[in-house]
């Protein structure tokens, strides 16, 4: 028998970990930056913060150090992008290879070495609603954080003067420019943003979901992360939908043994992911819907002032 | 009178695809206060160049406002720190299509949050203002027409309430009506004190709007001259607009075309009710039926954006018909491969010249395009088509190094030369049927003139030919009937004897014939 509040529970924990870098890569998208590096700065960070936090024996200071390192290696990638307007795929690329390499550097001190991780976080009546309350409000706060987070993003996106210069941006960003919006700086700060957002996922990661640090924990999520993008059609609401779908997907191997065979379950998230690209991709090949809800039109096209 | 701008030895050049312009060569400009200022000159002559120059800075030369020298760096410190603003001729690059045009104007709100609603408000009650139509703020640009979204583009460098307005062709895709009510209010502003700069190639707007005229002719001022000094020097309105003319193009005088009186010939292409869908998969053209006849040049008429591009597309098979027939020499082509067209003789000259050439094959490849099917075996018979290639670069008079040289290295007007040489020797006499797409668009005076005597000798020859143009000169100088189309429909079709230029306009407008012929 399959205990349903504890696979519920443990998909909204897995979604939390695929809801906060896609957060952040919207933006970055959203402002015209594309951004393939994911994967490495969720896994430096998630190495990062849990060395620090063993380090320190203080959680939050390791997370916020995840966070950091986010935002610095995003940054590298921002120089290369925005000011050099070089290739971003390529300059992408690079940052997964090097957030790679960077976490087996940071994390060879700590690994096996066991800290105590963040706790649940009891929220008063929110988590005595029965069934519900066990579900969604008995975890650490990160999870919690994430909920208003997506609210919050899709707000400022939508409703808020910069949220519409961002979209402004990754749209057309001469336009944006010939209106006096200074593109650069924008994006800079969408980048970084979302790069700050990957490494608080990879410190969500080792410190507050899987509790431990070990080479290759992230198993290629932060790719999904890429893909999420897509599939949440660069809305941080559609960002909640997807990331909870691909948790489900996640957590699958562990509660449907006895219904399929391992290997399968194991698949799920990266055919599922091949799957909903492709699905995606024919939907929004007819040029009516891409505009309503396509890509933005100035994704991965450099910015240089005429 | 006190100048609010004066700009001083502007130099601007660009580098590109091989080729050195001189878009701005030591250009003085002034602004008065309370003037309107018209800068004249034809397409390429620096004119846009120059208003750019006070938004991203231009690579030497001095500009002053209210007399002080100043730095415009970024198009930020024009806007917020001297008031300028700008409506631009290139809405791609000015207007976000997929945004609302609330979303596009945001330029008057400030602070973090904002209230959409009350920027449609504002948005609303400016339109009422300016008297510049209906638009509805909460519509996505994309899905405006062309006259829509200029006024939008208007509307958003008004709204800022500037102290000096530029407007850079602001009337290309404005019906006649809407261009006076746009001239009344530049006119009101004045009154108000405002400076204006428009910037047209329309010699009778700048005559009749204008205080001032600065003419630019490859990239140097040729003469500023005041408007109504020119008035009382020229006995009438037609010498002095010649006065212009000859100014803005310099030796190489218009001379009237020599048009042979022939008589059209037999129906070669019938397009029977054509229902033609855009990108969007929206029906913009409703219904067309247009018979092309050897011996004639049809001419399209319309502001453009009004279907005539997809009307064309369908016909030459770049895309579906959703309805309708199109048969040519009496076979039913409707839909077929665009080879089974081309076989037929149907030849084309668009309008972006992206469609018609490689930019990285080489002059020769580019010519051999139509012909290299012709070869018998598996290899192309090159020793055949070099001497035809050549003689084509002989007789059209294609300025190369080499036709080894990839047409990137041409100039425009080269570049067209090559396309009008492939298409027009695609067959010979009463076989050739040609769709030319504003065929001069871009060209300067002495290749318009050549392309425009090719076209009137083509139809001597016997060929049938459909000249889809927004010049109003280009269509009553060359075509023999001219349909015009509005909003994908033909709003008549009238022939050139019995058409005027006011009767066209209004048609393009949206008048009926039956409306404007008395």
């Amino acid at each position: 028998m399959v205990d349903y509040i504890l696979m519920f529970s443990s998909i909204v924990a897995a979604a939390t970990f695929f809801l906060l870098p896609t957060l952040g890569e919207i933006y970055a998208e959203r402002s015209g930056i594309l951004n393939l590096g994911i994967e490495g700065m969720i896994i430096a960070s998630a190495a990062f913060s849990y060395a620090i936090a063993y380090s320190t024996q203080n959680l939050w200071i390791g997370v916020l150090s995840g966070m950091l390192l986010g935002g610095v290696l995003s940054g590298i990638h921002a120089i290369i992008s925005i000011t050099f307007t070089r290739t971003q795929v390529v300059s992408g690329i690079g940052l997964t290879i090097l957030g790679t390499g960077l976490s087996g550097i940071l994390g060879r001190g700590v690994i096996g070495k066991a800290i105590d991780t963040l706790e649940n976080v009891h929220i008063p009546f929110l988590s005595d609603i029965p069934f519900i309350g066990e579900i969604f409000f008995d975890h650490p706060i990160l999870v919690y954080f994430s909920y208003i987070m997506v609210p919050i993003c899709w707000f400022i996106l939508y409703k808020t003067r910069i949220g519409i210069l961002i979209r402004s941006v990754g749209e057309n960003p001469e336009a944006a420019y010939n209106q006096g919006v200074n593109v650069n700086l924008l994006r800079f700060a969408c980048v970084i943003f979302g790069g700050m957002m990957s490494g608080l996922g990879g410190a969500y990661l080792s410190l507050g979901y899987l509790n431990f640090w070990s080479e290759g924990m992230t198993q290629g999520r932060g790719w999904i992360v890429i893909a999420l993008v897509v599939v949440a059609l660069w809305n941080p609401l559609g960002a909640f939908l997807g990331s909870y779908i691909f948790g489900t997907f996640d957590v699958m191997k562990y509660y449907f043994q006895q219904f399929l065979p391992t290997p399968v379950l194991k698949m799920a998230p990266h055919v599922s992911t091949i799957l909903f690209l492709a699905i995606w991709g024919i939907i929004l090949s007819r040029q009516k819907v891409k505009s309503i809800v396509g890509a933005p039109t100035s994704l991965a096209v450099p910015f240089e002032k005429s | 009178m006190d100048s609010v701008l004066e700009m001083k030895d502007i130099c601007k050049t660009f580098y590109g695809d091989g080729i050195v312009v001189k878009a701005n060569d030591h250009v003085n400009f002034s602004l008065n206060k309370g003037e309107i200022h018209a800068i004249l000159g034809e397409n390429g002559a620096g004119k846009s160049t120059l208003v750019n120059g006070l938004f991203f800075p231009p690579d030497s030369g001095h500009i002053f406002i209210n007399g002080v020298e100043v730095n415009l760096d970024n198009p930020l410190t024009a806007i917020k720190e001297y008031k300028l603003a700008i409506a631009r001729q290139d809405l791609s690059k000015s207007l976000i299509e997929r945004h609302t045009v609330a979303e596009n104007i945001l330029s008057f709100s400030e602070g973090f949050f904002l209230s959409l609603a009350e920027i449609e408000r504002a948005i609303k009650k400016a339109l009422q203002k300016f008297n510049l139509g209906d638009i509805n703020p909460k519509a996505k640009v994309w899905k405006l027409s062309g006259g829509e979204k200029q006024r939008v583009e208007i509307l958003k460098a008004l709204i800022t309430n500037p102290s000096i307005l530029i407007l850079d062709e602001p009337t290309a895709m404005l019906t006649p009506p809407e261009i006076e009510r746009l001239f009344s209010l530049l006119k009101n502003l004045k009154e108000e004190g405002k400076s204006i700069i428009i910037i047209t190639h329309h010699l009778e707007e700048a005559i009749n709007l204008s205080d001032r005229i600065t003419v630019l002719r490859h990239g140097e001022v040729v003469g500023v001259l005041d408007t109504q000094k020119l008035r009382k020097d020229y006995a009438n309105e037609k010498e002095a607009i010649m006065h212009l003319a000859s100014l803005m193009v310099g030796k190489e005088v218009l001379y009237d075309l020599h048009q042979d009186k022939v008589h059209t010939g037999t129906i070669v292409v019938e397009l029977d009710d054509a229902v033609v869908n855009n990108d969007m998969g929206d029906a913009v053209v409703h219904g067309i039926s247009l018979h092309l006849k050897t011996n004639q040049i049809l001419g399209l008429a319309g502001i453009s954006g009004n279907g005539q591009r997809e009307l064309i597309e369908g016909l030459f098979r770049w895309r579906n018909l959703e309805k309708g027939r199109i048969k040519i020499r009496g076979q039913d082509v409707t839909n077929k491969p665009i080879k089974k067209v081309r076989e037929l003789g149907v030849a084309y000259i668009p309008e972006d010249r992206r469609k018609a050439l490689i930019f990285d094959l080489s002059v020769r490849d580019n010519l051999m395009l139509n012909s290299y099917q012709n070869s018998k075996s598996l290899i192309i018979d090159r020793s055949r088509i070099i001497p035809e290639t050549e003689a084509l670069i002989r007789r059209y008079n294609i300025k190369t190094t080499s036709p080894l040289s990839p047409i990137r290295s041409l100039s425009g007007g080269n570049r067209q030369k090559v396309v009008v040489a492939r298409e027009f020797s695609l067959k010979q006499g009463k076989d050739l049927i040609l769709i030319a797409e504003n065929p001069t668009f871009g060209l300067d005076v002495g290749t318009t003139q050549f392309v425009r005597e090719e076209l009137l000798r083509k139809r001597a020859e016997g060929a049938a030919i459909l000249l889809v143009s927004s010049d109003l000169t280009e269509i009553m100088s060359l075509c023999d009937e001219i349909a015009v189309i509005f909003k994908g429909k033909i709003m008549g079709i009238i022939s050139r004897e019995n058409a005027t230029r006011e009767m066209i306009g209004l048609m393009m407008g949206g008048a009926h014939q039956t409306e404007v012929l008395v």
